[in-house]
C-alpha cells in the first residue's frame, strides 16, 4: 500500500497548491471581513502540508521497509469496472438522442450479457422485464421527466 | 405530559394508512438490502433520495429511516447463514451467528438477532425521544461561534474515530471542504471553483455526488469480487430462544443497549463501531473468552442489539444540532434539505410533523421488522440466492435514472459516474468516502459560521474563544487534535531517529 500511499499523496499535495494559487485569485479579505477567498485558501494550506508529511511519511517508510510490489489481486482496475463505467458514460452521453426506454435497453442487455455473464435468453429476457418496470415505475407512476427519443418513448 | 402529546401527535401522523404502507416499503427495502451482500443502507439511501424528493417530507424521512433501520436487521440474516455479512455493522456477526448455524442453532441465533434488534431499537427511540427536545432548545442559545466550533469538534470526534488512517480521514475531509466551496459564494455571489461551467455555479450536486461515492463506486468494487454463498437453509428451526439463551443474553443486550446508544451520539460513531465495540466487551467480561468465535450466543445478541441502538441515537444529532452522525444520516439530512427544511434545533419548532413523524414511524417500523423478520425468514433465505449479475444493472439503473431525473439534465449523471471513479479510487487506496460526505455537508454552515463570527468579532479568532459553550467545542476539537497529531509526530521521529541511526 505504500506506493499507493505515495501516489495519492501526491495527487492530495497537487490538489492543495492548485487550491491555495487558486485562492488567492479571488477575493480573500481581511479577518474582520473575511472575502469569498479565505476558507479555500486555508483550506488548500492545510491539505498541501497533511499531504506533504504523508508523502514523506510514506517515503521514509518505503526506505526503510522496502517497496511492496503491485501484486495481480491488488490491480487498479479490473475489466469489467472499466466496461461498465463506458457503459455508463455511453448512456449518459445517448439517453437525450435516443431516448429513456431505448438506451435502458440497450444498457441493460450489455449489462447482463457481457458483464454478469447471463445466457443471450436470459439476458434479452430480463433487459426487456426491466426497462418495462422501469418505465412504467419512474415515467408513468412517479411522472419522472425523462428523454423522449425518436421512437416517441 | 408534553412528551405524551407529541407521541400522540406522531402516532396520528404515523398511523395513516398511506403512512403505514411508506413505512413498511422502508423497513422491507431496508431488510432487503440488509440481506443482500453487495448494497448497504448508504448506497440505498442515495439511490432513493430522488424518489423521496417526490414525496411529502415526513414520508421521505419515515421511508429512509426505515430503510436505514431495517438494513441492520436484515444484515444479520447473510452474516448467520452464509457468513457475508449484508452490511458492515453485522460483520462481527459472521463470527458466532455463522459457527451457530454449523451447529444447527440458526433459528436460535436469527430469532436472538431479532430479539436484541428489537429491544435495542426501541430503548433507542426511547432515548432518542427524551433527548432530542431538550438538546433541541439548549442548542437554540448558540450563535455562530458556537456553531463553528460544535461542528469543527465534531470534525475532530470523526477523523479520530476513523476506522483507517486518521491522516487519510483528514485529507478526504478537506476534498471534502472543497468540493462544498466549488460555486457561488454564499455572501458575495462571487464564482469559486467553477470555470464557467453552469451546472457548477450552483455547487456541486449532492445527490449524484453520493449516489457516486455509495452505489456506483460499491458496484465496481463488488464487480471484481465473486460471493460464494453456501446457504445453510436446512438448519433453520426453533426460531425462539430458550430459557437458557435468554439468560445468557440477557446482560450482553443490556449492555449492547447502553454501548450502542452512547456510540450512536458521536460524529463517526457508526452502528459498525457500535456492534464491534460490543463484541470486544462482552469477549472481555465473558468468565469464558474462550467460546467467543465457537458459536456464544452473547456473541450474536450483544452486537445485534448494540448497532440497532445506534441506529436510533444517530437521530439525535443530526435532527437538534444538524450534524450527521454517520453516511447515512448525513444523507437524510441531505434528504432534509432537499424539502427545504433545515435540520438543527429550529426543526423541532418549524416542523414537528417532521421531527415526531421520524420518531413515532421507528416504533412502527421496529414492529413491523419483528413480524417481517421471524416468520418470513424463508423467503429472505431464497432471496439470497439471487446472483449478483442479476443485481448490479437494477442498482446502476437506479443510480442513472436517479441522478438524471433530479434536474433532467445529463450532466449531473456525469457527475455522478466521476464521482463513482473517485469513490472506486478511493477504496482501492483505502480512504473512507465517509468524512468526504460529512465534511461536504456540514462546510457551508462551517463557513458561515467562521464568517459570521470574524465580522461579528473586534479581536480577530480570539471569538471563537470567549463564549463559554465555544470554548468547550475549541478545547475538546484541540485535544482530540493534539492526541491525533503528537502519536503521529512520534512514530515519524522514531522512525527518522531509526534511519539515522
Amino acid at each position: 500500500m505504500r506506493r499507493y500511499d505515495m501516489i495519492s499523496s501526491l495527487v492530495f499535495l497537487a490538489c492543495g497548491v492548485f487550491i491555495t494559487v487558486s485562492s488567492l485569485r479571488i477575493h480573500i479579505g481581511t479577518f474582520e471581513d473575511p472575502g469569498p477567498g479565505l476558507f479555500p485558501l486555508i483550506t488548500g494550506i492545510l491539505m498541501g502540508i497533511i499531504s506533504g508529511g504523508m508523502f514523506i511519511k510514506s517515503c521514509l517508510q518505503s526506505t526503510s521497509a522496502g517497496q511492496e510490489p503491485l501484486g495481480a489481486d491488488k490491480r487498479l482496475w479490473h475489466n469489467k469496472s472499466v466496461a461498465t463505467v463506458v457503459i455508463m458514460f455511453l448512456y449518459a452521453l445517448t439517453v437525450d438522442w435516443l431516448g429513456f426506454l431505448t438506451v435502458t435497453l440497450l444498457i441493460l442487455f450489455i449489462l447482463y450479457k457481457a458483464i454478469g455473464g447471463l445466457s443471450l435468453k436470459v439476458s434479452l429476457g430480463g433487459a426487456i422485464l426491466t426497462a418495462a418496470i422501469a418505465y412504467i415505475l419512474f415515467k408513468v407512476w412517479l411522472n419522472v421527466q425523462l428523454p423522449v427519443g425518436p421512437l416517441g418513448v | 405530559m408534553d412528551i405524551l402529546q407529541n407521541i400522540a401527535y406522531g402516532f396520528s401522523i404515523v398511523l395513516e394508512p398511506a403512512r403505514l404502507l411508506v413505512c413498511f416499503l422502508g423497513v422491507l427495502i431496508g431488510t432487503l438490502i440488509g440481506v443482500l451482500p453487495g448494497i448497504g443502507p448508504s448506497a440505498t439511501v442515495a439511490i432513493l433520495l430522488p424518489v423521496s424528493i417526490s414525496m411529502g417530507a415526513a414520508d421521505a424521512m419515515i421511508l429512509l429511516a426505515g430503510i436505514y433501520y431495517g438494513s441492520m436487521y436484515g444484515g444479520s440474516t447473510t452474516s448467520i447463514l452464509v457468513n457475508i455479512p449484508g452490511e458492515s455493522a453485522s460483520v462481527v456477526t459472521c463470527i458466532d451467528g455463522y459457527q451457530m448455524a454449523r451447529q444447527g442453532r440458526a433459528g436460535v441465533a436469527l430469532g436472538m438477532s431479532a430479539f436484541g434488534s428489537f429491544i435495542g431499537g426501541t430503548v433507542g427511540i426511547v432515548g432518542l425521544m427524551l433527548l432530542a427536545p431538550p438538546l433541541s432548545e439548549f442548542a437554540l442559545q448558540f450563535g455562530p461561534p458556537e456553531y463553528f466550533g460544535m461542528i469543527l469538534c465534531g470534525f475532530s470526534i470523526l477523523i479520530y474515530l476513523a476506522s483507517g488512517s486518521k491522516i487519510k480521514a483528514l485529507l478526504i475531509a478537506f476534498l471534502g471542504i472543497f468540493l462544498a466551496e466549488i460555486g457561488n459564494d454564499l455572501v458575495t455571489g462571487e464564482q469559486r471553483f467553477t470555470f464557467g461551467n453552469l451546472t457548477l455555479m450552483d455547487g456541486i450536486p449532492l445527490v449524484p455526488m453520493v449516489m457516486g461515492l455509495f452505489g456506483i463506486a460499491e458496484v465496481l468494487v463488488n464487480l471484481q469480487e465473486t460471493f460464494e454463498r453456501v446457504v445453510l437453509s436446512s438448519t433453520i428451526k426453533n426460531l425462539l430462544p430458550n430459557l437458557a439463551d435468554w439468560k445468557a443474553s440477557l446482560g450482553p443486550i443490556g449492555r449492547g443497549t447502553i454501548l450502542g446508544f452512547f456510540l450512536g451520539l458521536l460524529p463517526g460513531g457508526s452502528a459498525t463501531l457500535a456492534s464491534f465495540a460490543s463484541y470486544a466487551v462482552e469477549k472481555r467480561i465473558s468468565k469464558h473468552p474462550e467460546r467467543f468465535g465457537k458459536g456464544a450466543i452473547e456473541g450474536v445478541a450483544g452486537p445485534e442489539t448494540a448497532n440497532n441502538a445506534a441506529t436510533s441515537s444517530a437521530f439525535i444529532p443530526m435532527l437538534t444540532l444538524g450534524i450527521p452522525a454517520n453516511p447515512v444520516m448525513a444523507l437524510v439530512m441531505a434528504a432534509l434539505l432537499c424539502h427545504g427544511l433545515q435540520p438543527g434545533p429550529l426543526l423541532l419548532v418549524k416542523s414537528p410533523d417532521v421531527f415526531w413523524a421520524i420518531i413515532t414511524s421507528m416504533y412502527v417500523g421496529n414492529v413491523m421488522l419483528v413480524i417481517l423478520n421471524l416468520p418470513l425468514i424463508g423467503l429472505w433465505v431464497k432471496l439470497l440466492k439471487v446472483p449478483y449479475a442479476v443485481l448490479f444493472p437494477l442498482i446502476l439503473l437506479f443510480c442513472l435514472i436517479g441522478s438524471y431525473s433530479t434536474s433532467s439534465n445529463y450532466q449531473e449523471v456525469i457527475i455522478m459516474i466521476i464521482f463513482g471513479i473517485i469513490g472506486y479510487l478511493m477504496r482501492k487506496f483505502e480512504y473512507e468516502p465517509v468524512p468526504l460526505v460529512f465534511a461536504f455537508i456540514l462546510t457551508p454552515l462551517l463557513e458561515r459560521a467562521f464568517r459570521q463570527s470574524l465580522a461579528m468579532s473586534h479581536e480577530g479568532f480570539m471569538i471563537f474563544l470567549r463564549p463559554p459553550i465555544a470554548l468547550v467545542f475549541m478545547i475538546t476539537a484541540f485535544v482530540l487534535i493534539a492526541l491525533l497529531i503528537f502519536p503521529l509526530m512520534k512514530k515519524g521521529a522514531s522512525k527518522t531517529g531509526g534511519l539515522h541511526g
